[in-house]
């Protein structure tokens, strides 16, 4: 790996451990490390606009100069959380056990060769390369977000659609990575940011998953998850959706924390994770009422006045960069052929339930019990969330269920009301997320909680599957 | 008075404790081995690991070694690196490559771009590869802009040909490419074929 990519990745880990530490959100080491990650991906993705609107070019020295003061701004968050620091990466939560090693060669197995893949080939995918790669190679080229793309090319030709104007995590991660590989040797393409954001996920889902069930029972699922072919293509191909799936996961992971232990710091959390998933995908907006509605539900009663401001607070952050991509940059500051079509919506027309059901019947058909995508993911799901509703009757992962219908549901209304939404492109990718949701609720179960005390009885080991590290105020 | 040291007792909790431990452990990795291999048996897993991701490594392994950019593009682009190297070799940046209606293409040379669809035909795919190695024209520009096209694709005996105009092809060409819709684009080999089952234009 060269040095400019590794002193990139470096840079992104250091500005999410200093707002993932403050914040303390992370339950173990694991989850440190990989929401670490995740978050200063995020973050880092802003800071090509910011090198813009100083009038700096897009060149690496200008990129990774604000990569390094970020990162160096964020250690200062740093101060006084030693105690933290060192509780969350005690020995005890980060030790692996004999028993995990098995599921960990095999994902690195996968892993190893999703990255040569993902790093050999050049982006691929249509939606990719008249999408977020074709507005990055061309920042790249000639030093500017407002490239020719936008200023010549889309307004010289009859066709195009709607990918240039795709939100803006994708192409700006291509952005950066592009400028440190400068065109050449193994990572030429600059789509390794997409390995990265992989192996940061995975972290930070297997470390809440085995925060929350013994570690055997978290193997079994993320294995489950591992082995659905159609999430697994997408860890190879650079598409907007794999992303946008973790950093929605793993919002809904932090939410449910803070549902769980009303603590602010999982809230904040969760509001930024949200808010890089809308800056991954606008339609991701759609999504966060489900989130502001769940906490508004929980602290209605304590306080109406706080429920308000925090439901309301969680919808306004994630609007922020769908106002700011959509509304202040392409429509203010990148002028755009007079027929661009940023997507439209449709109001109702003659038949408007048939045709629903109609879209809901062809969602389950041709993506959710298409067992080609995702194995034994989706059925298994359903077996033992039945064997662990009629075994346990309680409520226990019930806002994670809700999450699920309401992402279902939600999606159906979105491809019947917006123009270019669709079942086998928009639900196909957009399942992702569902499917994350799946195994993170089997991870709350009651089921799961059993087996993990069972398990851990047979050990001898008191059950540590409950979270003793505290969060931020 | 002389300390107690560490007494058998003790130490033999200890080793008693130490084998109970690795005794536990030793269990959780025959399960956790066996557990990973019945899940990796279940049919549909069993043959995506078999094919897939089997696919995948035989690939690397002929490919691995390959390193240069020139060579990755080739092939992962395909058709689209071989159409846009072709334009980028004989075409100046102060050319004009006519893009072709991509029906005409469809109706006239299907076997050839069938299993793409002519997507590597999308103009935004044409400027991905190419950028300002040429100017890109496509049948909804005006006329004026059209008479000054110097290069399309043509297909001549069902094959695609880089024709360069000439004053006496010009309206034979431009004629032809007439015929087709230049707004419709099929995103998709599907969408492809279903319009090259439709009647002909």
């Amino acid at each position: 790996m060269s040095l400019s990519i590794t002193l990139v990745i470096v840079a992104q880990f250091l500005i999410g451990f200093g707002v993932v530490t403050r914040l303390r959100v992370a339950t173990n080491g694991f989850s440190l490390a990989g929401l670490s990650m995740l978050a200063g991906m995020g973050v880092s993705s802003v800071l090509p606009f910011i090198v813009q609107f100083v009038h700096l070019p897009i060149a690496p020295k200008s990129v990774f100069f604000g990569l390094g003061l970020v990162a160096l701004l964020s250690l200062l968050l740093l101060r006084g959380q030693l105690i933290y620091l060192r509780e969350i990466a005690a020995w005890s939560r980060l030790s692996v056990r004999l028993c995990e090693l098995p599921f960990l060669a095999f994902w690195a197995y996968l892993l190893f060769i999703s990255a040569w893949k993902c790093a050999w080939f050049p982006n691929q995918p249509f939606d990719t390369i008249v999408g977020p790669d074709l507005v990055a190679t061309f920042a790249v080229k000639e030093h500017t977000l407002v490239s020719s793309v936008f200023t010549e090319h889309l307004s010289s030709v009859s066709v195009f659609s709607n990918q240039p104007f795709y939100a803006p995590f994708t192409a700006m991660q291509q952005v950066i990575y592009l400028l440190a590989a400068e065109g050449h040797g193994p990572f030429a393409f600059g789509k390794v940011w997409l390995t990265v954001l992989v192996v940061a996920f995975g972290l930070f889902f297997y470390g809440e998953l085995r925060e929350r069930i013994h570690p055997l029972l978290a193997g079994i699922l993320v294995t489950l998850l591992a082995c659905a072919p159609e999430l697994f293509a997408y860890t190879l191909l650079v598409q907007t959706d794999w992303a946008n799936a973790a950093f929605f996961a793993a919002g809904v992971i932090l939410l449910e924390r803070y549902l769980e232990s009303a603590q602010r710091g999982y809230l904040t959390g969760s509001a930024l994770l949200f808010a890089m998933a809308c800056w991954t995908r606008t339609e991701t907006i759609f999504f966060v009422p489900i989130g502001s509605l769940l906490v508004f539900a929980k602290t209605i009663r304590s306080s109406p006045a706080t429920a308000i401001k925090r439901s309301v607070g969680l919808f306004l952050a994630c609007l922020l960069p769908v106002l700011f991509w959509n509304y202040s940059f392409l429509r203010g500051y990148v002028p755009l052929p007079p027929h661009a079509s940023l997507g439209s919506i449709h109001g109702i027309t003659e038949g408007y339930v048939p045709h629903l059901l109609q879209i809901y019947k062809s969602m389950n058909a041709q993506v959710v019990f298409d067992a080609d995508y995702w194995n034994y993911a989706v059925p298994i799901f359903l077996f033992l969330t039945v064997l662990n509703v009629i075994s346990f009757r309680d409520k226990h992962g019930l806002s994670l269920l809700i999450w699920i219908a309401a992402v279902y549901i939600l999606f159906g209304l979105f491809i019947q009301h917006i123009d270019g939404a669709n079942v086998p492109y928009t639900f196909r990718r957009g399942f992702f997320k569902l499917l994350f949701l799946m195994y993170v609720y089997l991870g709350t179960t009651s089921l799961f909680r059993w087996l993990s005390t069972w398990l851990y009885r047979w050990e001898g080991r008191p059950d540590n599957s409950t979270v003793s590290v505290k969060a931020g105020s | 008075m002389r300390k107690p040291s560490a007494t058998p007792l003790y130490k033999a909790r200890i080793s008693t404790n130490a084998r109970q431990f690795w005794f536990t452990q030793i269990i959780y990795l025959m399960a956790g081995s066996l557990t990973l291999f019945a899940i990796l048996s279940l049919p549909r897993n069993g043959k995506w690991l078999s094919t897939t991701i089997d696919r995948f490594y035989n690939q690397r392994q002929k490919l691995g070694k390959q390193t240069d950019v020139a060579t990755r593009k080739r092939e992962g682009y395909g058709d689209a690196y071989i159409y846009t190297e072709l334009i980028r070799q004989r075409c100046q940046p102060d050319d004009y490559f006519l893009v072709p209606p991509q029906q005409y293409l469809i109706r006239n040379a299907y076997q050839q771009g069938k299993s793409t669809g002519y997507a590597w035909l999308y103009p935004s795919v044409l400027y991905y590869h190419l950028g300002k190695a040429v100017h890109l024209l496509d049948m909804t520009a005006p006329d004026s802009l059209l008479q000054r096209a110097t290069h399309t694709f043509w297909v001549y005996e069902n094959k695609i040909f880089l024709l360069t105009f000439k004053e006496h092809n010009r309206p034979l060409v431009l004629g032809e490419f007439r015929k087709y819709d230049p707004h419709f684009f099929a995103y998709t080999p599907k969408q492809a074929r279903a319009y090259y089952t439709q009647s002909k234009p």
